[in-house]
């Protein structure tokens, strides 16, 4: 027992910064109603703006540019308060800018427009992190006093340990203070409970969520100067410390800043105590217990607790994206279809690479198509779905010998499966409820399926290996023995994802989808007119997820080969943002999604074009890319299809009112 | 997939990315220490072959034996063309040390050793930025470019088919990732898994230690758990009993301290450390707090000078896999001068170790196997060189065994030198002796 006890108090230091951003996660969302996954990246920005004040005397400039830092001068050594106090006052910059260019624009727009957002300052801040650091791993100097209490001869308890822990308690306990009995934090409160009602009584809930912002960014400037002495400090640290902080937000529910606080603490306990657990209980998976059980755990609880969770009372709760009429226009998608395969035909090698990437890209955009935009359920899930198609596909092909097509489409129906059992708790939690809960059911996939090495491979079996795909003897891969790239497998892509873009036009215009969009307007007048409110959910997360495990196995024959890197938590991240950014309600935004896709046909363009102007873009391009990502999150909230279908709406709209002025005139 | 760049790229890739790219990170390191330090080498004003060598996974401190003349002619003809392919610009996988190794090599072996057989080297790079797709991508472009050679930094999704398809042989310094192992290419260093051999065989073999009970530190990355994959089986053939502690991808110091206490609790006669450079520090710290005596066997990740000088005597009993002892050689010196060239810094920056000297180590290997075929040499002459097992690592004396073991035919390096750190710094461990990770390996 002693040995759990002691690993217990040694995860003391990491719960408490769990905690410490699940505070700040949690202002930020009683505040203005966004889950700011661009957090944990603050406080790395924060933790590298402290070591390079402290440690070079510079101030490393956050504005993207060739200008790098500002120095004090050779030699100058700056104070602890003097560095405290500047790294502080970036970090509250940072989230006034934050809320007043971002969010403040996105307080009425749906929230899968603020999910986009957070990731695009995510991605800023990281791309900011790489350019300005180049990747650097340091170590902060200590903040907080060091050394060991002996509580026992085995049982040690860390004093920074001990002191994040009271500071986060501390911190808990002042925010549940200030909520309660002050004005403004009253006026949070109410605001996240009904905005409308918070607006009736005087109250200005803009106002209100800009402190909200500027106090858990200064949060996160706290927890990067003192929490990053207990770690090495890398580029990444902070983001992959969110992902717990995002468990113990949830399960504080986004409002309840003690139980935040403890769920971190306890989280960080009990993966403490997953080493002793592992070696004193043989049946206990070999990888994984440590964040897999813990987040399977945050799924389960939520499914349980579900109905309990609640949902920003906003005056707008920002209304889905439109959805396109499914109708399919015969000459222009065959059309473009042939477009593309005379693409993989006639372009040059490296931008047919280009151009499969965007293909296969919005394969995956549309399984999202199916999910999010015409069921209107945020799934962070989606590339770990993905992912299980593709290690299935390896698996059935390889080890057990089922040919082609027969082994995708087997694999597709094994991604569909785990999709429906991810999709379980959308019966009971909806909205960005929903999105964290499957963001934990990914990591538990992660944890369980990508790290088992029978499942996916070791040294010894080569890893998860693909064969090509052939069909009647004929060769239908990328490359064969002689040939490095071969245009086929493009114009085989682009079949695959021209039917599975079919399908999802027609789940559009089919009963099917009637249903689905009636749950996603309203669930409960859906279930008034007798639809099924949990089966049409769980048919939606299966036929997603059946495009998405497709999508998966195009992926692994592309590649010839496959790992978990491809399919990690933040590739689902970022492929929702994508998504997202062209169009996630249609078929159209996912081809467009394509064109805009990392490695896609469009960040060719881009960056053939600045090499044409000699100009090294290199590390830039995600830093640009994600600033786009931002704006356009910004400027077109329903994605660039959205923008594209208004403008077509408002020009149609004026073919006939200025024919009847020429008529009149 | 195609998110990943702007996740790793990004950022993220985290979670399991991230893991897989610490752990490549990590890899990296361990296989860095295998390069240690090609020793002596006449000035860079004179040329020549280095001599000594404490280098790779191979030798140790061979006397000076391949000193080269004196002046060699001025390479001359149609450029020996290397395409080069690694990762740059990605959180978590950022490693121009390697590209500017790879430039400072082929500026020395111009100026100095007469170039590729007798022509000037010039070198294509592409720089991959985390993802299979630039990966792929970059292959495509080396591809086109009708490159001679590719040589690999440091890129986990290597596209081996592109290579093999276009007839490009390929050369790396360091298997990662298991397909790495049986790819169509050359690795002329150990990687993951001869230093988990080696590390076994050091610790069980009587002839070195001869213990019989381990415990492992490691974390609980995907690719963490291809190394015990390998790891656990040697030190059960070696005849250990072994007892497996996993922590997070990220620890705090108390967390390190209690894996180290768990490792502890069973007595073990030694602990080894799948932990990089992250936990190096803190474990080394809380070997000493918590009294712990049985010595310590870790990557070189942990020799790095960042963290001795954090640590101090709280190394000692500390084993580093890959190292020979980091003694400051001539041909470090060389290397440190010319990287600094490329870089425009002084060669007091320029590190010594890692994955710089991994990198000057691979693309002078080459360079030496092609001095010795001639102005006639080709890529496919380079690579037949390597598997006929005549090729010696640069500053070396023993042959590279390149696809000696059938299982493993990308592998060129089997064996491995220890550094101990002792109260008076890091020292060659074992007499000097490279460690055969073969003894132990089921292959």
């Amino acid at each position: 027992m002693s040995a759990y006890l002691a690993a217990a108090v040694a995860g003391i230091g990491a719960g408490a910064v769990s905690a410490l951003l699940g505070l700040g996660l949690v202002l930020t969302a009683r505040g203005s109603g966004v889950i700011n996954f661009g957090f944990g990246a603050l406080a790395g920005w924060c933790a590298y703006t402290y070591y390079d004040l402290r440690t070079n005397a510079r101030y490393p400039l956050l504005v993207p540019g060739p200008w790098r830092d500002i120095s004090f001068g050779e030699g100058v050594q700056m104070t602890v308060a003097s560095a405290m106090a500047i790294t502080l006052v970036t970090a509250a910059l940072i989230g006034l800018i934050s809320y007043l260019l971002v969010f403040r624009a996105l307080r009425r727009a749906p929230v899968l427009a603020k999910v986009v957002a957070s990731v695009g300052i995510l991605l800023v801040l990281q791309g900011m992190i790489g350019v300005r650091f180049e990747g650097a791993s340091v170590n902060l100097p200590k903040v907080l006093p060091s050394g060991v209490i002996e509580l026992t001869d085995e049982i040690l308890l860390a004093k920074d340990a001990m002191w994040l822990a009271v500071i986060a308690v501390v911190l808990a306990t002042a925010l549940w203070a200030l909520s309660r009995y002050t004005r403004t934090g009253l006026a949070v409160r109410a605001a996240s409970e009904s905005e409308k009602g918070a607006v009736l009584l005087g109250f200005e809930p803009d106002r209100l969520a800009l402190i909200t912002w500027v106090l858990s960014a200064l949060i996160a400037g706290i927890v990067g100067i003192i929490a990053a002495p207990l770690f090495e400090l890398t580029p990444l640290l902070f983001t992959q410390l969110l992902i717990p902080a995002l468990g113990a937000a949830l399960i504080g529910r986004f409002i309840s800043f003690g139980w935040t606080a403890a769920a971190g603490l306890g989280i960080g306990m009990v993966q403490a105590m997953a080493s002793p657990l592992q070696q004193d209980l043989d049946w206990l998976p070999r990888t994984g217990v440590r964040d897999g059980f813990v987040f399977l755990a945050i799924v389960i609880a939520m499914v349980l607790l579900g109905k309990r969770l609640p949902t920003r009372g906003s005056i707008d709760q920002g209304r889905m994206p439109p959805v396109g009429s499914g109708a399919v226009n015969p000459p222009v998608a065959f059309g473009g279809v042939v477009l593309v395969a005379a693409g993989f035909l006639l372009l040059p090698d490296a931008w047919g690479l280009a151009l499969l990437t965007s293909v296969l890209f919005c394969g995956l955009a549309l399984s999202l198509t199916v999910l999010t935009g015409y069921m209107g359920q945020i799934s962070l899930a989606q590339m770990a779905i993905a992912g299980i198609g593709g290690f299935s596909l390896s698996r059935l092909a390889e080890r057990f010998g089922v040919p082609f097509p027969i082994a995708p489409l087997l694999a597709a129906a094994v991604a569909a499966v785990f999709g429906v059992l991810v999709g379980i708790p959308a019966l009971r939690v909806r909205g960005v409820n929903l999105a964290i809960v499957t963001l934990a059911g990914g990591i538990a996939i992660q944890e369980f399926v990508f790290k088992n090495p029978d499942f996916v491979g070791d040294v010894t079996t080569g890893g998860a290996k693909v064969p090509a795909p052939t069909l009647f003897g004929w060769n239908l891969g990328l490359r064969s023995a002689t040939d490095p790239y071969r245009p086929v497998f493009g114009v085989f892509v682009t079949v695959v994802v021209a039917v599975l873009a079919l399908l999802v036009a027609n789940v559009r215009r089919s009963s099917t989808g009637r249903r689905m969009l009636a749950v996603r307007s309203n669930e409960r007048a859906a279930a008034g007119v007798a639809i099924g409110t949990a089966g049409t959910k769980l048919l939606a997360f299966g036929i997603s997820s059946f495009v998405a495990g497709l999508a998966g196995c195009l992926i692994a024959y592309r590649f010839g080969s496959i790992s978990d890197t491809s399919f990690g938590f933040f590739a689902s991240l970022t492929l929702l943002a994508f998504a997202y950014l062209g169009g996630i309600s249609s078929v159209s935004g996912a081809v467009l999604a394509g064109f805009l896709a990392a490695d896609g046909i469009g960040f060719k363009l881009i960056n053939t074009g600045w090499d044409k102007l000699g100009v090294d873009f290199g590390r830039w391009t995600v830093l640009v890319g994600a600033i786009g990502l931002v704006i356009t999150a910004v400027q077109n909230p329903d994605g660039i299809a959205g923008a594209v279908r208004r403008v077509r709406q408002r020009r149609t709209r004026r073919r006939p009112a200025a024919a009847q002025a020429s008529a009149t005139a | 997939m195609t998110t990943r760049r702007s996740v790793m790229a990004v950022l993220a890739l985290v979670g399991l990315g991230l893991s897989a790219c610490t752990e490549a990170k990590d890899d990296g390191s361990a296989g860095g220490a295998t390069t240690a330090a090609p020793a002596s080498t006449a000035a860079p004003a004179t040329s020549a072959a280095p001599d000594t060598t404490a280098a790779g996974g191979e030798t140790t401190m061979a006397p000076e034996t391949t000193a080269g003349p004196t002046t060699l002619p001025a390479p001359s003809g149609e450029p020996f063309v290397v395409g080069v392919v690694n990762t740059e610009g990605a959180p978590g996988l950022d490693f121009p040390d390697f590209t500017n190794a790879f430039k400072a090599a082929a500026e020395y072996a111009n100026t100095e050793l007469g170039g590729f057989g007798g022509r000037p080297v010039q070198l294509e790079i592409c720089i991959s930025q985390g993802s299979p797709e630039s990966s792929q991508a970059c292959a495509q472009d080396l591809a086109a470019k009708g490159v001679d050679l590719a040589m690999i930094g440091l890129d986990i999704f290597v596209d081996y088919p592109t290579f093999s398809a276009a007839g490009i042989p390929v050369i790396g310094a360091v298997p990662i990732l298991p397909p790495d192992y049986s790819a169509d290419a050359v690795y002329i260093t150990a990687g993951n898994l001869v230093v988990q051999g080696s590390t076994a065989n050091a610790i069980t073999n009587p002839k070195y230690l001869g213990l019989k009970s381990v415990a492992i530190i490691a974390n609980d990355a995907a690719a963490t758990v291809s190394a015990l994959a390998s790891l656990e089986p040697a030190l059960v053939k070696g005849g250990a009993s072994v007892v497996v502690v996993k922590g997070g991808e990220t620890e705090t110091d108390a967390g390190y301290r209690s894996l180290m206490q768990q490792a502890a609790e069973s007595n073990p006669e030694a602990i080894i450390s799948l932990y990089g450079q992250a936990g190096c520090v803190a474990l080394m710290r809380a070997r000493v707090e918590l009294g712990v005596t049985a010595p310590v066997f870790s990557n070189t990740a942990c020799l790095a000078d960042r963290v001795i000088e954090a640590v101090g005597d709280d190394a000692v009993g500390w084993y580093f896999a890959g190292s020979t002892g980091g003694v400051e050689t001539d041909d470090s010196k060389t290397m440190r001068n010319y990287v600094a060239g490329v870089t425009g810094g002084t060669p007091e920056e320029v590190d010594p170790f890692g994955f710089t000297s991994l990198g000057w180590l691979e693309m002078l290997t080459v360079q030496r196997v092609a001095a010795g075929i001639g102005p006639d040499v080709t890529g496919l002459a380079i690579i037949d060189s390597f598997r006929s097992g005549t090729a010696l690592l640069w500053g070396s004396d023993a042959p590279l065994e390149c696809g000696s073991v059938a299982s493993l035919p990308a592998v060129c390096s089997f064996a491995i030198p220890f550094a101990e750190y002792t109260a008076d710094g890091a020292a060659p461990a074992f007499g000097g002796e490279n460690i055969s990770a073969l003894d132990v390996l089921d292959v």
